[in-house]
């Protein structure tokens, strides 16, 4: 078996340097992270996410990388993680929660390859699971919502854990400041449908919501535009990218998340000999992979005190010290 | 490949000579057209990477290097071909028979959920029985699927071709209902199906490789069915029908009986492709259980001129270009889009090919 392993392993290398034409091997073993992805690279999306943190990790890291696109063929998935790890791929991503299987099965033949495994909570050997605790922001976002509003309007994609963890963070946020602050959730059943979230927004908003939030992944701009339209005394919050432009009177923070930070910063730990021991969820805690600003330029901006106060939650939050959903 | 439906080589000689020619030609002329396609399309698709900056060469290499590196890129081939050469020998008889089943990638989807049903409801069943209720489970709820199609046919006179396609999307619809409702994990976050009872698992030939007897299937299936379509009477009726329903009315042969054998048939083939990789491979059913294995299944059909000997080799041919799709991306970061393209260009030499060959398929007028 190891002497057949070897044997691949060295044709591998052999093939791969026809086509790389480079001196990487003359240096050495470099260093090489693969991703595997379940669509295409080239969309803006979940796929895009992956594809620029291993882009993130060449330019930084000075890594070689490659990746493949599986389009959503579990079959297919085994035999991509070993086509990796067995031409000496140091650290393989696979972009979804969909990949924990394989990787668990693949992995105890490679104890030297790291497989991390994004959206998943996993730490077994090798596989390390990572996560951004949503919840997290969005509790923040709970709070300035129960300080500066009457009711709130939740607008979500799909009834799916990241959406709805996001939401309970919001809920508890909400709570912790005004147990009996209303909260009214809808879903519009899919992530691409903008005017579906819009029309959800306007309805939560003509039944009194001052404080809309939509979280629809493609679908969320509709949200902002509902509140564009209905006013300076609507609020919302900017989540995952700057959608300030579409409602600048309305928008009262931005919460940007760059999920790439944080793997170039775990992949150079483990370039640098520290392996991660458990699960990683990046959370409040994490400066550079979650931003939470505010906008000064909206209608009712968040009032001093308020900043105060939420910053004295989020200190709390990344110390551990409040709880904000269920694990 | 031996569709030497001649052949008496224990002839006087000097006809012997003749006789011996004639079926060592008959073979050759068989594969010579899918062979023509075939390199032509490769071909194409080296000039296309050299087009785009790629040293076709080297990449050419890799892909073989890569592919028949060792037995576990072997056995991944073979992985890869069971379901294209199950579905490839169903879709021979369906078109044979002329009956343009499209919908092998649904009546795979409705084997694997109906599988996936199965395989997690029991325990103790014990391996010897439990592999086979789930392979025929597979097969039932395919050619079930497959019979609606042909029912409407046969009592509506509804298009096969669009009732197959619809149901199609409706198989996608119910599995992904399946997987977020009935049988989803309850454990899970994303929607999958629970792990199948072990004794369901398909035994596997070649460990460590993923390798399992499905692929033994096949092969005896697509022997069987040659045999079915071309040396047994059933099989002859079958095709009359496909040359020429009148001709098949006028001789007594039952019409709609042989079009619900033969979308039966297909439709069972796929079922059974489809219990085979929740068995066998993924052990779990998902929303999105095949990558166009169905629709792929058409293309090993066609380059296999409908015979289900040829059969085997098209989709083994598929199995490879689908392995070395994967590979040409880690090892020579090429685009998955151009390795679409180069697999396009094979199903379209193909079938620029068979045109070629239409005098021969016509019915004699």
């Amino acid at each position: 078996m190891m002497i057949t392993r070897r044997g691949c392993l060295a044709s591998a290398v052999a093939a791969a340097a026809l086509i790389a034409a480079g001196s990487a091997l003359a240096e050495g073993a470099p260093f090489k992270m693969g991703l595997l992805v379940p669509g295409s690279v080239s969309e803006e999306g979940w796929n895009r996410i992956g594809f620029n943190a291993l882009k993130g990790v060449e330019a930084e890291l000075g890594a070689e990388v490659s990746y493949v696109e599986l389009q959503q063929n579990p079959a297919s998935f085994e035999k991509a993680f070993h086509d990796f790890a067995s031409q000496g791929y140091n650290v393989i991503l696979g972009h979804g929660f969909e990949f924990q299987d394989a990787a668990l099965a693949v992995a105890p033949e490679y104890p030297d390859t790291v497989f991390l495994i994004s959206s998943s909570y996993i730490s077994e050997g090798n596989v390390i699971g990572l996560n951004t605790d949503t919840s997290q922001p969005f509790y923040l976002m709970g709070v300035i919502a129960a300080k500066t509003g009457k009711k709130a309007g939740l607008v979500g994609g799909m009834e799916i854990p990241p959406i709805k963890e996001a939401f309970e963070g919001f809920t508890n946020g909400v709570r912790s400041v005004a147990p009996d602050f209303p909260i009214s959730e809808v879903y519009i059943g899919n992530f691409t449908d903008a005017t579906a979230t819009k029309e959800a927004s306007l309805s939560l908003i003509s039944q009194g919501a001052d404080f809309v939030l939509p979280n629809a992944s493609g679908a969320t701009v509709g949200g902002f535009q509902a509140a564009a339209e209905s006013g300076e005394n609507v609020k919302t919050f900017s989540i995952f990218s700057d959608f300030t432009s579409v409602a600048p009177k309305n928008i009262l923070g931005l919460y940007i998340a760059d999920y790439a930070r944080g793997v170039i910063r775990i992949v150079g730990d483990i370039k640098n000999g520290k392996k991660p021991t458990t699960n990683v969820e990046f959370g409040l805690k994490d400066a550079d992979v979650m931003q939470f600003t505010y906008n000064d330029q909206a209608a009712n901006p968040v009032t001093e005190n308020v900043r105060k106060y939420v910053d004295e939650v989020k200190a709390k939050i990344a110390a551990g010290e409040i709880k904000t959903r269920q694990k | 490949m031996a569709n030497s439906e001649s052949g008496q080589p224990l002839a006087v000689a000097p006809q012997a000579y003749g006789a011996l020619w004639r079926g060592l030609l008959r073979p050759l002329r068989t594969v010579a057209q899918p062979a023509a396609a075939v390199a032509l399309a490769l071909a194409c698709g080296a000039a296309l990477l050299a087009f785009n900056g790629y040293d076709a060469r080297a990449v050419i290499d890799v892909m073989v290097l890569g592919v028949f590196q060792d037995t576990r890129s072997i056995a991944e081939i073979l992985l890869k071909a069971t379901p294209l050469i199950l579905i490839g020998v169903g879709l021979c008889v369906a078109f044979r028979c002329s009956i343009w089943n499209i919908g092998a990638e649904g009546q795979f989807y409705a084997g694997a959920a109906a599988a996936t049903a199965i395989g997690v409801s029991f325990n103790g069943l014990g391996a010897w029985l439990y592999v086979p209720l789930v392979m025929l489970a597979g097969a039932l709820a395919g050619a079930a699927w497959a019979a609606i199609a042909g029912l409407l046919k046969i009592y509506f006179r509804a298009s096969e071709i669009v009732t197959t396609i619809m149901l199609n999307y409706i198989a996608l619809i119910m599995t992904s209902y399946l997987v977020t409702g009935p049988l989803r994990d309850a454990a899970a976050a994303y929607p999958q199906s629970a792990r199948l009872v072990q004794e369901a698992w398909m035994p596997r030939i070649l460990p460590p490789t993923r390798l399992h007897i499905g692929i033994l299937v096949a092969l005896v299936l697509a022997v069987v069915m040659y045999v079915f379509l071309f040396r047994s009477a059933r099989g002859y009726a079958l095709r009359v029908v496909g040359i020429s329903p009148d001709a098949a009315r006028y001789a007594g042969i039952s019409v709609p009986r042989n079009i619900m054998i033969s979308i039966c048939l297909s439709g069972s083939m796929a079922g059974l492709a489809g219990a085979f990789e929740i068995a066998g491979v993924t052990r779990r059913l998902f929303q999105s259980i095949s990558p166009g294995y169905g629709f792929e299944g058409i293309a090993v059909a066609l380059l296999a001129n409908n015979n289900p000997i040829g059969a085997i080799f098209s989709g083994l041919l598929f199995a490879v270009l689908r392995s070395g799709s994967e590979l040409m991306q880690i090892t020579a970061q090429i685009p998955q889009v151009l390795v679409l393209v180069i697999q396009g260009i094979v199903i379209l030499s193909v079938v620029g090919f068979a045109v070629l060959r239409i005098p021969s398929l016509r019915p004699s007028e």
